[in-house]
């Protein structure tokens, strides 16, 4: 896992130092171009104001043959710094006068190899022992213009390269110390740079092992610092995330539990009605309500229908499910009068429930021996009933208020009783509100109107038929449109 | 329309205007709407001004209730006004009426409650 990394350090260094000695090098390099050239400007000067103190002083000692003061202006030049030789020659090369008397009346003859001519048209020579020197040389001149010779002078040219070591010297001096400033400084850079690097690192391995609360704190104010709060924002979405989803994760499975519940609940099979057929469909929404239907059996042919609507959604909604089907199949089957069922579940719920949650229930008990009806409804919308015989729809709403919202007396008070007799070829039709309210992907709601409308359409057919012509109706109305609350329908029509 | 929730105040008395169709989709959008009212202002005395909510499911009726016990449980207190007909209807029917008073207008509403206390 771990790679070998090269340090930013040893990078920061490297190209800190090299820049140093770029930079000292064409430094130097100048500095000695400079040096050099005046150096020798300096020194062609220096010469030639020697060379021509010579032409000028020692014309008469030489005319007048007075060869010790000519000897004395030549020891006299020889005291200049460099100087190697001093002498005159007539126009013939024969030396008149030389600072080695030795050398007088023998020929010129140049100190060396000729190497090059200075600037200032001086010759360069190298001498046999390796040494440099640079001969000037002016006009001897006597009065009256007379023409006696010329003055040679030599000066060691090597002085020149003695003075430019020493300048040498100089500059590999100030570039060490330079390369020691830089290195100390870009040490520190470097150390600047990657503590907050390494703080950094540090931060997102920690994250990384799963400590989304772990905060980088880093001082830099600059892009280091930027970077740190762009790794803590980054920690921070991701423990929102993470909650989402665990979040997220509940609520499935909050739901799954609800879906067990409300799925055990619904009945399987309806019971045998004899002339009488029973159909349902069911499907939850997205986030399961609490739609509830049942047909109880009860005494002597008669049979409780149930369709109900608890408000609210998942694990809450499912319980109040689970406790209203525990009442209503023990009061329906203990009391005959549908008012007094729903007063009980009324009561047994209220307290439950304490105003925080309501069910709509709609109830009737049908006699399937001589198909009588009595319905009653907890604030439940309406039901449809199709008259085989005229082919024509009505619709039922007896007047009570939903279950858990009012107390015992003012509930029973509310209540009333509707009865009404079913004939061959009649059907019922219950349905929750996510039928009526049931809304189109372009605005609207299917409505009560659309729902009389299919059961007018399909009452002439098979229980099924009715259920599943309502349901495909809903279906073309929502387009496609996410279904927002559970449906649940329930028909039941006498056959004979 | 969408579902929206606005807030006016009337001296003591807080209005909460409601807008659009308060149905299971909308219900949470109206619930932390109204706390975050209710938060900023406190336990008072509130309207919920019914006039722009084209529908209400059993859903918001729930709301409503639930809000309403709240408050009460606490000492403040809630009614309804403006009612569009559809909504008096399942007002009646479900029996929210026997629970939470309900007012032809918001000035009636809050002139109401200047005759208790």
């Amino acid at each position: 896992m771990k790679e070998k990394h090269t340090g930013i350090r040893q990078e920061i260094m490297a190209v800190i130092l090299s820049l140093t000695l770029a930079v000292t090098a064409i430094m130097g390099i100048l500095v000695l171009n400079i040096q050099k050239k005046s150096l020798t400007n300096e020194m062609e000067l220096r010469g030639l104001s020697v060379t021509r103190n010579i032409a000028n002083n020692i014309a008469d000692f030489i005319l007048i043959k007075y060869d010790l003061e000519a000897a004395k202006i030549l020891k006299e030049a020889m005291q200049n710094k460099g100087v190697m030789y001093a002498m005159v020659a007539d126009s013939k090369g024969i030396i008149l006068a030389h600072n080695d008397m030795t050398r007088v009346k023998t020929m010129y003859t140049p100190p060396g190899k000729r190497l090059y001519s200075t600037p200032g048209k001086n010759t360069v020579y190298e001498t046999a022992s390796g040494e440099k020197v640079i001969e000037f040389t002016a006009a001897v001149v006597a009065k009256r213009k007379a023409r006696i010779g010329v003055a040679y002078v030599g000066i060691s040219y090597d002085l020149i390269g003695n003075a430019l070591k020493r300048t040498y010297i100089d500059i590999i001096f100030v570039t060490f110390i330079a390369v020691l400033l830089s290195v100390a400084g870009a040490f520190l850079l470097s150390a600047a740079i990657t503590k907050p690097i390494y703080a950094l690192a540090e931060g997102a391995r920690i994250v990384g092992m799963g400590d989304l609360d772990h905060k980088i704190r880093i001082k830099n104010r600059n892009e280091l610092g930027l970077l740190a709060d762009a790794l803590n924002s980054m920690t921070e979405g991701l423990k929102k995330a993470q909650q989402a989803e665990i979040l997220r994760l509940a609520l499935e499975k909050e739901l799954e539990i609800a879906w067990k519940i409300q799925d055990s609940l619904l009945p399987k099979s309806f019971p045998d009605m004899k002339k009488y057929e029973v159909a349902a469909f069911y499907r939850p929404a997205k986030e399961i309500g609490g739609d509830y239907y049942d047909v109880i059996p009860l005494s002597k042919g008669r049979f409780g229908i149930v369709m109900a609507d608890v408000s609210g959604k998942g694990i809450p909604a499912a319980l109040i499910m689970t406790m209203l089907s525990g009442i209503l199949n023990m009061e329906s089957a203990a009391n005959p009068d549908p008012v007094t069922v729903l007063s009980k579940l009324n009561d047994g719920l209220l307290t439950k429930v304490g105003g925080g949650m309501f069910a709509t229930v709609f109830y009737a008990v049908i006699d399937t021996g001589g198909g009588s009806v009595v319905m009653v409804s907890a604030g439940h919308h309406e039901i449809l009933v199709y008259r085989g015989k005229t082919a024509s729809v009505e619709s039922y709403s007896p007047k009570g208020a939903a279950i858990g919202v009012l107390k015992s007396i003012e509930f029973g008070a509310r209540m009333e009783k509707i009865s009404l007799q079913v004939e061959t070829g009649d059907k019922l039709l219950l349905f929750t509100d996510g039928i009526s309210e049931a809304k189109a992907a372009k605005g609207g709601r299917f409505g009560m109107e659309r729902a009389v409308q299919s059961l007018q359409k399909n009452g002439g057919k098979t229980c099924r038929a009715v259920v599943d012509g309502l349901l495909g109706d809903v279906e073309e109305f929502t387009g496609g449109q996410e279904q927002s609350d559970d449906i649940a329908i329930l028909s039941i029509g006498r056959n004979a | 329309m969408a579902f929206e929730i606005r807030e006016n105040v009337d001296g003591e008395i807080i209005i909460v205007e409601l807008y659009g169709e308060l149905d299971s989709s909308s219900v949470a959008a109206f619930s932390l709407g109204f706390k975050e009212i209710s938060g900023k202002r406190g336990i008072m005395k509130y309207v919920l001004d019914l006039k722009g909510l084209e529908f209400i499911s059993s859903a918001g009726w729930t709301a409503f209730l639930n809000e309403f016990k709240q408050l009460r449980l606490s000492g403040g207190d809630l009614k309804l006004a403006a009612m569009r007909p559809d909504a008096k209807r399942v007002y009646a029917l479900v029996g929210v009426d026997g629970v939470i008073e309900s007012h032809e207008t918001v000035k009636e509403a809050v002139k109401s409650y200047a005759k208790k206390s």
